[in-house]
């Protein structure tokens, strides 16, 4: 059965623009504006609480565009706090691996030590020091939100607005929709172009039907939706989001249609179930041939949830034109062997996906830069990237 | 390297076992990228058939509580479910015309088993 598949369309459309001059966007002195009056000011996802079960549990990550290294560690006390990767001795970077489990971070200059609550609890030699203010050296802490898993930073000193003000309605439709998941994969590339059109490939679906053709030929749309239209499609201040039209008559290749036989169907070929066990923000509009949504968080992430897998990726400008993409894949917990194979053959498919979108990014990125592109136009089903260019100006006008 | 390292059940995949059973995505994703499609080729033949009878034998362990020889097989079926999209896509490679060189990839450790 297959429905026809008129987009749905929602949020305020009235400024967005669908044609944008792009080449003075992609400049390095554009990109120094973008830093201070977008990515100093906006909440920015950062990485997944899963990877932090238990208390003392720690991972390090950095913010390309804000040269700064975090540590994201779930402290003794069971709350998950973001801190600068910075000893408050003279400056040396606390931890040097990726991740770990601490009680303390000692750093390895002179041994001044850290509770993972960011308290500074031991100074090698503390009478030589005079007037040393213990109470106020604790590690400098950035203002940091746990949404779903999902966690987010806000550089300024006080944030304009608190992540659900940000966020807007959407902060409440998205309850448990990433429980009982668990990281399967977590890859990283760093390629050559401008952080903006790295997030945009990821922001619509009007190139699927050809640059994926490769990869998963056949698995979004319809005879009746020939043009693969996205069946729900709504921009918000801050955000963009879309639902993706699972193909009715999507063929598993030979091994993908085992692995499926034993174990969940996940991407390519996507499963029918309960729709009312979805959180509302999930398939809004409850398309029957759902396939997965994809939510942009402004400025710079985008999050897949599915129906049993979700991924996070982010994209971090490194300079106006070098961006390392951070892509993270959970899927639900499980102890059976069949269940990892399969979710492993869906990864790798996901990976070589991720592939062709990239493989269009840096030629894009020169050929706009040859200044022999005026305008991008877009279509309205390219609506998030219109709105992401709308938000940016908002904010750099601001 | 020992004769027999998988299950009884699984002696005619044996040979597969010492380029093939890899226990880290990154290693088989080295593999892939490192071989011919003729050299791919007689692998998928080989496990295709024989993937459904393995998945139904693995199933009778949970992972963490996998014997030593259902793990080899098990590391087998994972190269398997990672590097059978080549051929089962009918590519004329083992890689797609186009695609983002694979060298750029880094993989981080993640806590899910295998």
């Amino acid at each position: 059965m297959t429905e026809e598949c008129i987009t749905i369309f929602k949020g305020d459309t009235s400024r967005l623009k669908n044609r944008i001059p792009m080449v003075d966007r992609l400049s390095k002195e554009f990109f120094e504006k973008e830093v201070k009056g977008i990515f100093a000011k906006s909440w920015l996802i950062i990485g997944d609480s899963k990877e932090l079960l238990n208390k003392g549990d720690y991972f390090v990550t950095d913010v390309p565009p804000l040269k700064a290294s975090l540590i994201v560690t779930r402290g003794e006390d069971g709350k998950v706090r973001v801190f600068r990767n910075i000893c408050r001795h003279r400056g040396d970077k606390l931890i040097h691996d990726a991740s770990g489990c601490a009680k303390f971070f000692t750093c390895k200059f002179h041994a001044w030590n850290y509770s993972n609550t960011g308290k500074l609890v031991g100074v090698t030699d503390q009478g030589q020091f005079k007037d040393l203010d213990k109470e106020n050296l604790g590690l400098i802490e950035i203002h940091s939100e746990v949404w779903e898993d999902i966690v987010f930073v806000n550089f300024q000193e006080k944030p304009d607005q608190t992540l659900k003000e940000w966020l807007g309605d959407i902060y409440d439709q998205y309850a448990g929709f990433s429980e009982n998941r668990v990281k399967v994969a977590d890859h990283r590339v760093i390629v050559n172009t401008n952080w903006n059109l790295a997030v945009n490939a990821f922001c619509e679906g009007y190139h699927n039907l050809f640059i994926h053709k490769n990869t998963v030929p056949d698995y979004q749309g319809s005879p009746s939706n020939p043009h693969r239209h996205r069946p729900y499609l709504e921009v918000g201040k801050h955000f963009g989001r879309y639902s993706a039209p699972g193909n009715p008559n999507h063929k598993p290749t030979p091994a993908e249609g085992i692995f499926y036989q034993h174990s969940r169907p996940m991407f390519p070929s996507f499963a029918h179930f309960d729709m009312d066990a979805l959180p509302i923000g999930v398939n809004p509009s409850r398309f029957k041939q759902w396939a997965f949504d994809i939510v942009h968080f402004f400025p710079n992430a985008v999050i897949g949830p599915q129906a049993n897998t979700n991924s996070i990726m982010m994209f971090w400008p490194i300079s106006h034109q070098q961006t390392d993409i951070r892509v993270m894949r959970f899927s639900y917990k499980t102890d059976k062997p069949s269940d990892r194979i399969a979710q492993a053959h869906s990864l790798v498919r996901n990976r070589e996906v991720l592939r062709e979108d990239l493989a269009t990014m840096e030629t894009q990125f020169q050929s706009i830069m040859s200044n022999g592109l005026p305008f991008m136009h877009l279509s309205e089903q390219e609506q998030l990237l219109q709105n992401h260019y709308r938000a940016a100006d908002d904010m750099l006008n601001s | 390297m020992s004769s027999k390292q998988l299950p009884p059940e699984f002696s005619d995949l044996e040979v597969w076992v010492q380029d093939w059973a890899l226990s880290s995505e990154a290693s088989r994703y080295q593999k892939l990228h490192t071989v011919t499609l003729e050299q791919l080729k007689p692998f998928y033949e080989a496990m295709l058939p024989r993937i459904d009878s393995v998945l139904t034998y693995l199933d009778q362990y949970t992972i963490s509580k996998l014997p030593a020889d259902a793990r080899i097989l098990y590391n087998l079926a994972m190269t398997f479910a990672e590097t059978a999209h080549p051929l089962d896509l009918n590519w004329k490679d083992v890689d797609f015309p186009d695609a983002y060189p694979w060298q750029g990839f880094e993989f981080r450790t993640v806590s899910a088993t295998g």
